[in-house]
Protein backbone atom coordinates (compact mmCIF):
# COMPACT_ATOMS: atom_id res chain seq x y z
CA UNK A 1 0.00 0.00 0.00
CA UNK A 2 2.53 2.53 1.30
CA UNK A 3 4.73 1.39 -1.94
CA UNK A 4 2.08 1.46 -4.29
CA UNK A 5 1.25 4.88 -2.75
CA UNK A 6 4.91 5.94 -4.00
CA UNK A 7 4.97 4.80 -6.74
CA UNK A 8 1.60 7.03 -7.89
CA UNK A 9 3.34 9.68 -6.14
CA UNK A 10 6.37 9.52 -8.03
CA UNK A 11 4.73 9.25 -11.74
CA UNK A 12 2.64 12.50 -10.52
CA UNK A 13 5.74 13.93 -10.11
CA UNK A 14 7.32 12.72 -13.35
CA UNK A 15 4.36 13.83 -14.82
CA UNK A 16 4.30 17.52 -13.47
CA UNK A 17 8.00 17.56 -14.09
CA UNK A 18 7.61 16.80 -18.15
CA UNK A 19 4.30 19.01 -18.17
CA UNK A 20 6.95 21.98 -16.91
CA UNK A 21 9.35 21.23 -19.91
CA UNK A 22 6.86 20.42 -22.68
CA UNK A 23 4.56 24.08 -21.84
CA UNK A 24 7.64 26.88 -22.22
CA UNK A 25 8.45 24.95 -25.71
CA UNK A 26 4.88 24.58 -26.82
CA UNK A 27 4.27 27.96 -25.77
CA UNK A 28 7.09 29.36 -27.48
CA UNK A 29 6.87 27.12 -30.62
CA UNK A 30 2.67 28.91 -30.78
CA UNK A 31 4.43 32.51 -30.49
CA UNK A 32 6.99 31.84 -33.16
CA UNK A 33 4.27 29.69 -35.32
CA UNK A 34 1.75 33.04 -35.28
CA UNK A 35 4.29 35.85 -35.53
CA UNK A 36 5.76 33.78 -38.58
CA UNK A 37 1.96 33.50 -39.92
CA UNK A 38 1.87 37.75 -39.56
CA UNK A 39 5.89 37.86 -41.81
CA UNK A 40 4.79 38.27 -45.94
CA UNK A 41 7.87 37.19 -47.37
CA UNK A 42 9.13 39.48 -49.88
CA UNK A 43 8.24 38.19 -53.55
CA UNK A 44 9.24 40.57 -55.72
CA UNK A 45 7.12 41.49 -59.09
CA UNK A 46 8.86 39.41 -61.68
CA UNK A 47 8.06 39.60 -65.62
CA UNK A 48 5.22 36.99 -66.72
CA UNK A 49 7.41 36.17 -69.44
CA UNK A 50 10.55 36.31 -68.10
CA UNK A 51 12.39 32.50 -67.51
CA UNK A 52 15.12 33.93 -65.70
CA UNK A 53 17.13 37.14 -63.95
CA UNK A 54 20.72 38.16 -65.61
CA UNK A 55 21.96 35.96 -62.97
CA UNK A 56 20.83 33.13 -60.67
CA UNK A 57 18.81 33.75 -57.41
CA UNK A 58 20.49 33.64 -54.92
CA UNK A 59 23.64 35.33 -56.27
CA UNK A 60 20.84 38.57 -57.28
CA UNK A 61 20.16 38.44 -53.71
CA UNK A 62 23.51 38.98 -52.47
CA UNK A 63 25.06 40.84 -54.91
CA UNK A 64 22.74 42.69 -56.92
CA UNK A 65 23.85 45.92 -55.03
CA UNK A 66 27.75 45.21 -55.98
CA UNK A 67 26.56 44.87 -59.49
CA UNK A 68 24.71 47.74 -59.83
CA UNK A 69 27.61 49.68 -58.24
CA UNK A 70 30.08 48.43 -60.43
CA UNK A 71 28.04 49.54 -63.51
CA UNK A 72 26.79 52.46 -61.94
CA UNK A 73 30.73 53.88 -62.01
CA UNK A 74 31.05 52.34 -65.77
CA UNK A 75 28.84 53.68 -67.25
CA UNK A 76 28.64 57.58 -66.18
CA UNK A 77 32.28 57.92 -65.78
CA UNK A 78 33.19 55.27 -68.89
CA UNK A 79 30.06 55.72 -71.12
CA UNK A 80 30.23 51.57 -71.35
CA UNK A 81 26.51 50.95 -71.06
CA UNK A 82 26.26 47.12 -70.77
CA UNK A 83 22.72 46.17 -70.40
CA UNK A 84 23.17 42.81 -68.39
CA UNK A 85 23.29 44.79 -64.50
CA UNK A 86 22.31 48.37 -65.80
CA UNK A 87 19.84 49.55 -63.46
CA UNK A 88 16.99 50.51 -66.19
CA UNK A 89 17.28 46.32 -67.40
CA UNK A 90 16.01 45.96 -63.99
CA UNK A 91 13.24 48.07 -64.10
CA UNK A 92 12.35 47.99 -67.28
CA UNK A 93 11.81 43.84 -66.25
CA UNK A 94 10.73 44.12 -62.47
CA UNK A 95 8.51 47.42 -62.49
CA UNK A 96 5.15 45.79 -63.69
CA UNK A 97 2.02 47.37 -62.94
CA UNK A 98 -0.09 46.25 -59.79
CA UNK A 99 -2.85 43.32 -59.88
CA UNK A 100 -5.35 46.85 -60.68
CA UNK A 101 -3.30 47.91 -63.52
CA UNK A 102 -2.23 50.94 -61.62
CA UNK A 103 1.41 51.85 -62.05
CA UNK A 104 3.25 51.00 -58.69
CA UNK A 105 5.63 53.81 -57.75
CA UNK A 106 8.53 53.48 -55.91
CA UNK A 107 7.31 54.58 -52.74
CA UNK A 108 4.44 51.70 -52.81
CA UNK A 109 5.50 49.44 -50.48
CA UNK A 110 4.62 47.07 -53.54
CA UNK A 111 6.97 48.07 -55.39
CA UNK A 112 9.76 44.87 -56.34
CA UNK A 113 12.64 47.37 -54.86
CA UNK A 114 10.93 48.44 -51.95
CA UNK A 115 9.27 45.21 -50.79
CA UNK A 116 12.30 43.64 -49.93
CA UNK A 117 14.18 46.46 -49.07
CA UNK A 118 11.46 47.12 -46.28
CA UNK A 119 11.80 43.63 -45.22
CA UNK A 120 15.51 44.14 -44.94
CA UNK A 121 15.25 46.98 -43.22
CA UNK A 122 17.49 48.57 -45.88
CA UNK A 123 17.30 52.64 -47.01
CA UNK A 124 17.94 53.32 -50.47
CA UNK A 125 17.83 56.36 -52.31
CA UNK A 126 18.31 55.41 -56.17
CA UNK A 127 14.92 56.87 -56.95
CA UNK A 128 15.20 59.98 -55.44
CA UNK A 129 16.81 60.76 -59.38
CA UNK A 130 16.31 57.71 -60.92
CA UNK A 131 12.74 56.75 -62.46
CA UNK A 132 10.82 54.31 -60.76
CA UNK A 133 9.36 53.52 -64.22
CA UNK A 134 10.16 52.03 -67.71
CA UNK A 135 8.49 54.39 -69.63
CA UNK A 136 7.63 58.44 -68.54
CA UNK A 137 3.84 59.24 -67.68
CA UNK A 138 3.43 62.56 -65.89
CA UNK A 139 1.49 61.55 -62.29
CA UNK A 140 0.58 65.17 -61.91
CA UNK A 141 -2.56 65.39 -59.82
CA UNK A 142 -5.74 65.19 -62.23
CA UNK A 143 -3.33 63.94 -65.23
CA UNK A 144 -3.75 60.69 -64.07
CA UNK A 145 -4.89 58.45 -67.17
CA UNK A 146 -3.38 60.45 -69.56
CA UNK A 147 -3.70 60.29 -73.70
CA UNK A 148 0.05 58.71 -74.24
CA UNK A 149 -0.12 59.75 -77.69
CA UNK A 150 -0.72 63.54 -76.54
CA UNK A 151 2.51 63.04 -74.41
CA UNK A 152 4.41 62.29 -77.05
CA UNK A 153 3.11 63.84 -79.33
CA UNK A 154 5.99 65.65 -80.57
CA UNK A 155 8.28 62.72 -80.26
CA UNK A 156 9.60 60.43 -83.55
CA UNK A 157 8.17 56.81 -82.95
CA UNK A 158 12.21 56.29 -83.46
CA UNK A 159 13.03 58.52 -80.10
CA UNK A 160 10.12 56.50 -77.98
CA UNK A 161 11.50 55.31 -74.49
CA UNK A 162 12.43 51.79 -74.32
CA UNK A 163 10.77 49.02 -72.05
CA UNK A 164 6.91 48.14 -70.89
CA UNK A 165 4.95 50.98 -72.59
CA UNK A 166 6.99 50.66 -75.67
CA UNK A 167 4.23 48.68 -78.31
CA UNK A 168 2.02 50.52 -76.87
CA UNK A 169 3.10 53.67 -77.18
CA UNK A 170 4.40 52.50 -81.02
CA UNK A 171 0.81 51.94 -81.31
CA UNK A 172 -0.41 54.88 -80.39
CA UNK A 173 1.78 56.44 -82.37
CA UNK A 174 0.94 54.70 -85.34
CA UNK A 175 -2.49 55.99 -84.87
CA UNK A 176 -1.45 59.37 -84.27
CA UNK A 177 0.67 59.30 -87.27
CA UNK A 178 -2.34 57.63 -89.76
CA UNK A 179 -4.34 60.57 -89.37
CA UNK B 1 43.39 46.78 -106.93
CA UNK B 2 45.26 43.95 -106.54
CA UNK B 3 47.32 41.81 -109.58
CA UNK B 4 45.46 38.33 -109.00
CA UNK B 5 41.79 40.52 -110.01
CA UNK B 6 43.65 41.25 -113.34
CA UNK B 7 46.06 37.92 -113.82
CA UNK B 8 44.27 35.17 -115.36
CA UNK B 9 44.74 32.23 -113.08
CA UNK B 10 48.35 30.27 -113.49
CA UNK B 11 49.45 26.90 -112.14
CA UNK B 12 53.05 28.00 -111.12
CA UNK B 13 52.96 27.29 -107.36
CA UNK B 14 56.01 29.75 -107.32
CA UNK B 15 53.86 32.92 -108.90
CA UNK B 16 50.66 31.75 -106.86
CA UNK B 17 52.41 31.97 -103.98
CA UNK B 18 53.63 35.64 -104.75
CA UNK B 19 50.00 36.53 -105.45
CA UNK B 20 49.06 34.90 -101.93
CA UNK B 21 52.15 37.61 -100.34
CA UNK B 22 50.83 40.68 -102.56
CA UNK B 23 47.21 39.84 -101.32
CA UNK B 24 48.10 39.27 -97.87
CA UNK B 25 49.98 42.47 -97.76
CA UNK B 26 47.41 43.80 -98.95
CA UNK B 27 44.64 42.99 -96.37
CA UNK B 28 47.97 43.51 -93.48
CA UNK B 29 47.72 47.70 -94.57
CA UNK B 30 44.21 47.16 -94.14
CA UNK B 31 43.84 46.01 -90.78
CA UNK B 32 46.33 47.00 -88.19
CA UNK B 33 44.95 44.14 -85.81
CA UNK B 34 41.63 42.09 -85.05
CA UNK B 35 39.20 44.95 -84.80
CA UNK B 36 41.04 47.64 -85.28
CA UNK B 37 41.26 49.48 -88.49
CA UNK B 38 42.69 52.71 -89.82
CA UNK B 39 39.93 54.32 -90.81
CA UNK B 40 36.47 54.81 -89.21
CA UNK B 41 33.80 52.52 -90.44
CA UNK B 42 31.39 51.85 -87.38
CA UNK B 43 28.22 54.02 -86.98
CA UNK B 44 26.38 53.12 -84.20
CA UNK B 45 28.43 52.49 -80.97
CA UNK B 46 28.36 48.75 -78.96
CA UNK B 47 27.14 48.75 -75.87
CA UNK B 48 30.38 47.57 -73.90
CA UNK B 49 32.38 50.09 -75.50
CA UNK B 50 33.48 53.13 -73.45
CA UNK B 51 33.66 56.70 -74.66
CA UNK B 52 36.08 56.99 -77.23
CA UNK B 53 39.59 59.15 -76.10
CA UNK B 54 40.03 59.62 -79.82
CA UNK B 55 37.18 61.64 -80.40
CA UNK B 56 36.35 65.14 -79.35
CA UNK B 57 32.67 66.01 -79.55
CA UNK B 58 31.99 69.47 -80.25
CA UNK B 59 29.26 71.84 -82.08
CA UNK B 60 29.36 74.75 -84.70
CA UNK B 61 26.24 76.81 -83.98
CA UNK B 62 26.01 79.02 -87.06
CA UNK B 63 24.06 82.39 -85.30
CA UNK B 64 23.29 83.81 -88.58
CA UNK B 65 20.81 81.22 -89.37
CA UNK B 66 18.67 81.49 -86.14
CA UNK B 67 15.98 82.30 -85.63
CA UNK B 68 14.44 83.90 -82.35
CA UNK B 69 12.25 80.78 -82.62
CA UNK B 70 15.19 78.63 -83.09
CA UNK B 71 16.80 78.98 -80.00
CA UNK B 72 13.52 78.34 -78.23
CA UNK B 73 12.83 75.40 -80.12
CA UNK B 74 16.66 74.14 -79.11
CA UNK B 75 15.31 74.67 -75.13
CA UNK B 76 12.27 73.15 -75.54
CA UNK B 77 13.73 70.32 -77.11
CA UNK B 78 16.25 70.00 -74.32
CA UNK B 79 13.43 70.34 -71.58
CA UNK B 80 11.74 67.43 -73.42
CA UNK B 81 14.52 65.33 -73.85
CA UNK B 82 16.14 65.69 -70.11
CA UNK B 83 12.73 66.53 -68.04
CA UNK B 84 13.69 69.83 -67.10
CA UNK B 85 11.31 72.91 -67.18
CA UNK B 86 10.69 76.37 -65.89
CA UNK B 87 9.02 76.29 -62.78
CA UNK B 88 8.84 80.18 -62.88
CA UNK B 89 11.69 81.28 -60.42
CA UNK B 90 14.14 82.32 -63.13
CA UNK B 91 17.38 82.72 -60.56
CA UNK B 92 16.64 79.19 -59.31
CA UNK B 93 15.49 76.73 -62.34
CA UNK B 94 17.80 74.54 -63.98
CA UNK B 95 19.21 76.11 -66.82
CA UNK B 96 21.04 73.15 -69.22
CA UNK B 97 20.61 75.85 -71.94
CA UNK B 98 19.36 79.00 -72.72
CA UNK B 99 18.52 81.61 -75.08
CA UNK B 100 20.76 84.59 -75.07
CA UNK B 101 19.76 87.92 -76.99
CA UNK B 102 22.62 90.11 -78.22
CA UNK B 103 21.61 93.73 -79.16
CA UNK B 104 23.40 96.19 -80.98
CA UNK B 105 22.86 99.42 -79.43
CA UNK B 106 23.33 101.65 -82.16
CA UNK B 107 21.42 99.73 -85.00
CA UNK B 108 18.86 97.91 -83.02
CA UNK B 109 20.38 94.77 -84.26
CA UNK B 110 19.57 91.64 -82.55
CA UNK B 111 21.02 88.06 -82.68
CA UNK B 112 19.81 85.12 -80.48
CA UNK B 113 21.80 82.42 -79.70
CA UNK B 114 21.81 79.17 -77.66
CA UNK B 115 23.82 79.06 -74.29
CA UNK B 116 24.72 76.09 -72.75
CA UNK B 117 28.03 73.89 -71.07
CA UNK B 118 30.68 74.79 -73.76
CA UNK B 119 32.43 71.15 -72.69
CA UNK B 120 35.74 73.19 -72.21
CA UNK B 121 39.21 71.23 -73.08
CA UNK B 122 40.68 73.02 -69.41
CA UNK B 123 37.44 72.87 -67.42
CA UNK B 124 37.63 75.09 -64.77
CA UNK B 125 34.44 73.23 -63.00
CA UNK B 126 37.07 70.35 -62.76
CA UNK B 127 39.89 72.29 -61.34
CA UNK B 128 37.45 73.33 -58.52
CA UNK B 129 35.35 70.40 -57.48
CA UNK B 130 36.81 69.05 -54.23
CA UNK B 131 35.07 65.21 -54.74
CA UNK B 132 35.83 64.67 -58.30
CA UNK B 133 32.28 64.63 -59.70
CA UNK B 134 33.03 67.48 -61.84
CA UNK B 135 34.34 65.37 -64.48
CA UNK B 136 35.73 65.49 -68.44
CA UNK B 137 35.04 61.81 -69.99
CA UNK B 138 37.52 60.65 -72.78
CA UNK B 139 35.48 61.84 -75.30
CA UNK B 140 35.28 65.76 -74.64
CA UNK B 141 32.20 65.96 -72.97
CA UNK B 142 31.74 67.51 -69.37
CA UNK B 143 29.71 66.08 -66.72
CA UNK B 144 28.73 65.54 -63.40
CA UNK B 145 29.02 62.42 -61.72
CA UNK B 146 25.67 62.87 -59.32
CA UNK B 147 26.65 59.96 -57.23
CA UNK B 148 29.65 62.33 -55.86
CA UNK B 149 28.24 65.17 -56.05
CA UNK B 150 27.71 66.96 -52.53
CA UNK B 151 26.32 70.62 -53.81
CA UNK B 152 29.24 72.74 -52.82
CA UNK B 153 28.60 75.16 -56.30
CA UNK B 154 32.17 76.10 -56.35
CA UNK B 155 31.63 74.44 -60.36
CA UNK B 156 29.16 76.64 -60.58
CA UNK B 157 31.05 79.78 -59.47
CA UNK B 158 33.91 78.47 -61.66
CA UNK B 159 32.15 78.44 -64.85
CA UNK B 160 32.43 81.61 -66.84
CA UNK B 161 29.56 80.62 -68.94
CA UNK B 162 27.19 80.18 -66.38
CA UNK B 163 26.60 76.89 -67.97
CA UNK B 164 25.48 74.59 -64.49
CA UNK B 165 22.44 75.24 -62.24
CA UNK B 166 21.42 73.01 -59.05
CA UNK B 167 18.36 71.32 -58.24
CA UNK B 168 16.76 73.11 -54.67
CA UNK B 169 14.05 71.21 -54.78
CA UNK B 170 12.49 67.45 -54.31
CA UNK B 171 12.23 66.30 -58.05
CA UNK B 172 9.40 63.47 -59.65
CA UNK B 173 8.91 61.54 -62.40
CA UNK B 174 12.00 62.42 -63.54
CA UNK B 175 13.39 60.66 -67.20
CA UNK B 176 15.00 57.45 -67.24
CA UNK B 177 17.62 59.07 -70.00
CA UNK B 178 18.54 62.12 -67.22
CA UNK B 179 18.75 61.28 -63.67
CA UNK B 180 18.18 64.22 -61.75
CA UNK B 181 17.73 65.27 -57.92
CA UNK B 182 17.68 67.77 -55.26
CA UNK B 183 21.38 68.60 -53.74
CA UNK B 184 22.96 68.06 -56.92
CA UNK B 185 24.34 70.33 -59.97
CA UNK B 186 23.27 69.68 -63.71
CA UNK B 187 24.13 71.48 -67.05
CA UNK B 188 24.51 70.30 -70.49
CA UNK B 189 25.85 66.69 -71.28
CA UNK B 190 25.82 66.90 -75.00
CA UNK B 191 22.97 64.50 -74.82
CA UNK B 192 25.46 61.70 -73.40
CA UNK B 193 22.88 59.10 -73.89
CA UNK B 194 22.46 59.74 -77.03
CA UNK B 195 26.15 59.82 -77.71
CA UNK B 196 26.43 56.13 -76.46
CA UNK B 197 23.86 54.67 -78.41
CA UNK B 198 24.45 56.20 -81.46
CA UNK B 199 28.09 56.99 -81.87
CA UNK B 200 28.71 59.33 -84.20
CA UNK B 201 25.70 59.15 -86.03
CA UNK B 202 24.20 60.99 -83.19
CA UNK B 203 22.68 64.16 -82.91
CA UNK B 204 22.11 66.06 -79.27
CA UNK B 205 18.08 66.96 -79.14
CA UNK B 206 18.74 70.99 -79.86
CA UNK B 207 20.75 70.63 -82.92
CA UNK B 208 18.11 67.27 -84.12
CA UNK B 209 15.27 70.21 -83.41
CA UNK B 210 16.51 72.93 -85.42
CA UNK B 211 18.10 70.96 -88.40
CA UNK B 212 16.65 70.04 -91.67
CA UNK B 213 17.30 68.54 -94.82
CA UNK B 214 17.92 71.96 -96.33
CA UNK B 215 19.64 73.62 -93.61
CA UNK B 216 21.88 73.02 -90.97
CA UNK B 217 22.65 75.69 -89.10
CA UNK B 218 23.74 73.64 -85.83
CA UNK B 219 26.52 70.87 -86.82
CA UNK B 220 27.62 68.47 -84.23
CA UNK B 221 30.53 66.04 -84.67
CA UNK B 222 34.10 65.21 -83.93
CA UNK B 223 36.55 67.53 -83.77
CA UNK B 224 39.60 65.66 -84.26
CA UNK B 225 38.62 64.33 -87.23
CA UNK B 226 39.59 66.62 -89.93
CA UNK B 227 37.42 65.08 -92.38
CA UNK B 228 34.20 65.19 -90.33
CA UNK B 229 31.36 68.16 -91.43
CA UNK B 230 32.23 70.60 -88.58
CA UNK B 231 36.26 70.11 -89.03
CA UNK B 232 35.63 70.83 -92.31
CA UNK B 233 33.15 73.74 -91.84
CA UNK B 234 35.43 75.29 -89.19
CA UNK B 235 38.58 74.80 -91.77
CA UNK B 236 36.71 76.73 -93.96
CA UNK B 237 34.62 79.33 -92.11
CA UNK B 238 36.30 79.25 -88.87
CA UNK B 239 34.52 79.47 -85.42
CA UNK B 240 34.65 81.77 -82.57
CA UNK B 241 35.38 80.67 -79.35
CA UNK B 242 33.18 82.46 -76.49
CA UNK B 243 35.85 84.10 -73.71
CA UNK B 244 38.87 82.53 -76.22
CA UNK B 245 40.98 85.10 -73.89
CA UNK B 246 40.67 82.38 -70.63
CA UNK B 247 42.36 79.58 -72.67
CA UNK B 248 39.59 76.90 -72.09
CA UNK B 249 39.39 75.98 -75.93
CA UNK B 250 35.67 75.19 -75.25
CA UNK B 251 34.26 72.35 -78.05
CA UNK B 252 31.35 74.26 -78.76
CA UNK B 253 32.36 76.80 -81.47
CA UNK B 254 30.07 79.74 -82.69
CA UNK B 255 29.86 81.20 -86.15
CA UNK B 256 28.45 85.07 -87.12
CA UNK B 257 28.70 86.68 -83.87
Amino acid sequence: MNIEFQRIELRALFLLIAALLILPASIAAEAESSSLGQIVIPDPATPANAKECVEPTDVMRRDHMKLLLHQRDETVLNGIRTKQYSLTGCINCHAQAGKDGEIVRAEDPGYFCTECHTYAAVKIDCFECHSDRAAQITSEPGLKNLDLASIYADIPASNLPHGRLRQTLLQQVELRDER
Amino acid sequence: MRDSEKQPETKNPLESRRNFLRGSAAMATMFVAPGVMLYRTSIAKSDDAGADGSVRWGMLIDTNELTEADVDACVSACQREHGWRDTGHPETDAQWIRKVKLRDRESGHQKFLPMMCQHCENPPCVDVCPTGASFKRADGIVLVNKHTCIGCRYCMMACPYKARSFIHENLHDQLPVAPRGKGTVESCTLCVHRIDRDGISAVPACAEAVNSASRKPILFGDLNNPKSDISKRLAELGGMKLRADLGLNPGIRYQGL
